[in-house]
C-alpha cells in the first residue's frame, strides 16, 4: 500500500470511529483553561515542583511573560517597588500607590526582594508596614503570583473576600467569579465572587470572615464571598496519624456469675454456647430496674413508655441477676440490672410466656414444623403407586414422581357448590367427587398436594375443553 | 498570547485538532492530552495569531499538534504504532486534502454518513462489527464465515470504497 493509500485508510478508520463508534471530539476547553495557570518562568526554573502544584489549581490564573528584572531595588525602602513590564521599568511605587497592570500584565519587585507578578488587569495598591505587618499588597482586581522573602515580618496579601498572611512562601491570590453548584443539582450553577488561593511553597494563613484557614504547599483554595467560610479540602488523616481512636460501645448482656467486691463476672448464653465476661465496675453507675414505667421521648408517636430504672450500688448485683453491661473502650459506663424474670409477669410489656407454660423449643417438643406443597402439572404417567406429574414454567419443565399410596383422589365436575370463606362469607366453588386411579389419565391437569412429603390429595382437573362455556368461565 | 485569544482559539479548532490527532493515530486519551498540550503550548509562544484567518490559524495549530505528536511518539518508544515525520507529513498532506475544505471536517463527516447509507448489507454489517461493536478480526472472522485474512481485506475494501464516495460528494458538494 502507497503511503497516501495507508493515510487515506488511516484516516478512513478514524472516520467510522468516529461515525460509527460514536466517538466525538471532546470538549477540553474547561480543562485547557485551568491549566492557564500562573507559571513564571522563575518558579518553573527554580522550583519545579510548584509548576504542579499550581496546574492543581482549579481555577486558571494566567501566564505572565514578564523577562526577568535587571533594575537596581531599594531605593524606596520596604515599602516601596518596582514596577516592571516587559523586563523594563515603567514606574516605582511608594507606600499608598495605586497601580494597574493594564493588558499585559506587570512584574513587581520589592525593596526585600520580594517578587511580585500581576495577570493583566490587575489592580493593586501597595502599602507600607503597620505593627506586625512589613508589606500589605492590596489586591482591588486581577490575579497575582507572590514569591515572598523570608523577614522577621509578616507579608500580607489582602482583598475584599478575606486577607493571606505569610512569613516567606510562593503563592498565587486571585479574585475570580467561580461557578458555585447548589446542592446535587447539577445544572444549578451559581457565579459567585471568590478569592483563589494556591499555595507552591510553604504554607500561608488565609483569614476569611471570622475564620482562619491554613494552606499548605500543593493545596489550593476557593474562598467564596457569599459564605465567608468556604469549603476546605481537609487532608484525609487516619486515626492512628491522628492520635485519636474511636471510642468502641460495646454492651453485653448476661447472669450474673458473680461478684466480688467490684469484680463483676457474668455468663452470656448464645447459640454457639455461653461466655465468662469479667468486668472491673470501677465507680461504673449501678442502674436497678424498677417495676415502674416512665415516658419517654422516642418511637413511632413520638413517645413511648420504658421501665424506669433506679440507682443502685454493686451491692445490689446479686448472683443469677440479668445485667446489661456498657462499656467505653474498656471503661464500664454503666451496668443495669433487671428484675428477676418471674416479677415482671403481669407487668406492661410482659415478655414471658403465661405460667405452667414454659418455652419449649420444636425440637424439645419432639415436634416436626407441617411443610404442606403442592404441585400442579399435567400426568405424565401414572404406573401403579407411581405418579409422574410435569410441571411447566418459564424457566422450562421440571418432572415430579409421587408415590400414591391409599392418597385420595378428587376429580373436578362441572357441578358447584357453595362454602363458607374464613370470614365467614359465602362463595361458589367447583365440585369435586371422589374418583379413583383410573382418573388419573395422561395429559390431565392435576394439583398434588402433599404433607411432608408424603401425598395427601390429588385434584384431577376436566380437560380445558369441557370447561368452556360452563358457569364461572375462567 | 492573551487569554480571551487563547478562548476564542480553543472554542474554534479544539474538535478539528482533536480530530486530526486521531487522525494522525493518537489514541482518544493520547489525543486529549495532545489536544491540550498543544492549545498550552500556543498560549505560552509569542505569536499573537490573526483571529479573523480561521484557516491560518487552524494551520499554525495544526503544526503545533503535529509537532506535540511526533515528540509524543518519539518518546514512547514502545508504542506499537511506528511514526515517522516523514508519514506525519504525508498523512497532513492527505488531512489537508481531505478536510481544508471544510475546515473542521465536519462536511467530511456528513458525506461518509451519506456514503454509509449506500453500502451494500454485508458490507455495512461488516464496518457495524468492527467499529460499533468493536469485534475483534478473529471474532469476524468466525461471523462472517472468512479468514482473518479475508477479513481485513474486506474492511480494506470498503474503506477504499468509501473513500472514493466521499472524494466524489465532496467533489460534488453534499446534495443526495
Amino acid at each position: 500500500m502507497n503511503p497516501d493509500a495507508e493515510n487515506t485508510d488511516r484516516i478512513m478508520e478514524r472516520m467510522l470511529d468516529e461515525v460509527l463508534g460514536q466517538e466525538q471530539p471532546p470538549d477540553l476547553f474547561e480543562s485547557i483553561m485551568a491549566r492557564t495557570v500562573a507559571i513564571h518562568w522563575w518558579f518553573r526554573l527554580r522550583v519545579p515542583a510548584v509548576a504542579a502544584a499550581l496546574v492543581l489549581a482549579a481555577v486558571g490564573v494566567g501566564l505572565w511573560r514578564v523577562s526577568r528584572p535587571t533594575v537596581e531595588t531599594g531605593i524606596h525602602g520596604i515599602a516601596s517597588g518596582h514596577v516592571l513590564r516587559r523586563g523594563e521599568l515603567v514606574m516605582s511605587l511608594t507606600d499608598g500607590d495605586w497601580f494597574e497592570t493594564g493588558e499585559e500584565g506587570a512584574e513587581l519587585i520589592l525593596d526585600d526582594g520580594s517578587e511580585l507578578a500581576f495577570l493583566p488587569d490587575s489592580e493593586v495598591i501597595i502599602h507600607g508596614p503597620s505593627g506586625d505587618v512589613r508589606q500589605t499588597i492590596e489586591l482591588l482586581s486581577g490575579e497575582g503570583a507572590f514569591r515572598v522573602k523570608k523577614g522577621d515580618r509578616t507579608f500580607e496579601v489582602a482583598t475584599r473576600i478575606g486577607r493571606v498572611t505569610v512569613v516567606g512562601t510562593e503563592f498565587t491570590v486571585g479574585l475570580r467569579v467561580q461557578q458555585k453548584q447548589k446542592g446535587e443539582e447539577r445544572m444549578n450553577v451559581k457565579l459567585v465572587p471568590a478569592m483563589v488561593v494556591a499555595v507552591a511553597l510553604g504554607s500561608v494563613e488565609v483569614d476569611v470572615g471570622n475564620r482562619t484557614y491554613l494552606l499548605s504547599a500543593g493545596q489550593n483554595q476557593a474562598f467564596a464571598e457569599e459564605e465567608g467560610a468556604p469549603r476546605i479540602k481537609k487532608p484525609r488523616v487516619s486515626e492512628k496519624e491522628r492520635g485519636e481512636r474511636k471510642v468502641r460501645k460495646r454492651r453485653v448482656s448476661g447472669t450474673v456469675e458473680s461478684r466480688d467486691g467490684n469484680t463483676l463476672t457474668i455468663v452470656q448464653k448464645g447459640d454457639s454456647g455461653s461466655k465468662t465476661h469479667t468486668f472491673d465496675l470501677g465507680n461504673a453507675p449501678v442502674l436497678l430496674e424498677t417495676d415502674e414505667y416512665e415516658t419517654v421521648t422516642g418511637g413511632e408517636d413520638g413517645k413511648r413508655k420504658q421501665r424506669k430504672f433506679a440507682k443502685g450500688n454493686p451491692y445490689n448485683i446479686e448472683r443469677g441477676q440479668r445485667v446489661t453491661v456498657t462499656s467505653m473502650d474498656t471503661a464500664i459506663s454503666e451496668v443495669r440490672v433487671y428484675l428477676p424474670k418471674k416479677k415482671r409477669e403481669g407487668g406492661e410489656g410482659d415478655r414471658e410466656q403465661p405460667a405452667g407454660k414454659p418455652r419449649v423449643s420444636e425440637k424439645e417438643r419432639g415436634e416436626k414444623k407441617v411443610i404442606k406443597q403442592r404441585v400442579s402439572g399435567d400426568i405424565e404417567s401414572c404406573n401403579g403407586d407411581a405418579l409422574r406429574v410435569v410441571q411447566r414454567g418459564d424457566s422450562g419443565s421440571k418432572t415430579h414422581t409421587f408415590n400414591l399410596s391409599n392418597a385420595p383422589v378428587l376429580v373436578e365436575t362441572d357441578r358447584y357448590e357453595t362454602v363458607t370463606g374464613g370470614e365467614g362469607d359465602k362463595r361458589k366453588r367447583q365440585k369435586f367427587v371422589e374418583g379413583n386411579r383410573t382418573d388419573l389419565e395422561p395429559g390431565r391437569r392435576v394439583i398434588v398436594t402433599t404433607i411432608n412429603g408424603t401425598i395427601s390429595k390429588v385434584l384431577v382437573y376436566r380437560p380445558k375443553k369441557k370447561r368452556e362455556g360452563g358457569e364461572g368461565e375462567r | 498570547m492573551k487569554r480571551h485569544t487563547l478562548e476564542t482559539l480553543v472554542r474554534r479548532h479544539q474538535a478539528e485538532i482533536y480530530r486530526y490527532m486521531r487522525y494522525m493515530g493518537a489514541s482518544p486519551a493520547d489525543a486529549a492530552d495532545l489536544v491540550q498540550e498543544a492549545f498550552l503550548a500556543a498560549f505560552r509562544g509569542k505569536t499573537e495569531p490573526d483571529l479573523s484567518d480561521d484557516r491560518g490559524c487552524a494551520a499554525w495549530l495544526r503544526g503545533i499538534a503535529r509537532n506535540m505528536f511526533l515528540r509524543h511518539w518519539r518518546r514512547g518508544k514502545r508504542n506499537r504504532v511506528v511514526v515517522n515525520s516523514e508519514l506525519v507529513e504525508a498523512a497532513e498532506n492527505t488531512w489537508s486534502d481531505w478536510f481544508l475544505r471544510d475546515g473542521d471536517g465536519f462536511e467530511t463527516v456528513e458525506a461518509l454518513e451519506r456514503c454509509l447509507e449506500k453500502l451494500p448489507d454485508k458490507q455495512r454489517s461488516a464496518l457495524d462489527m468492527r467499529y460499533r461493536d468493536r469485534e475483534s478480526r478473529s471474532e469476524m472472522s468466525e461471523l462472517l464465515k472468512m479468514t482473518e485474512n479475508g477479513v481485513k481485506s474486506l474492511l480494506r475494501r470498503i474503506r477504499a470504497g468509501l473513500a472514493e464516495c466521499i472524494e466524489q460528494r465532496l467533489a460534488k458538494g453534499l446534495s443526495p
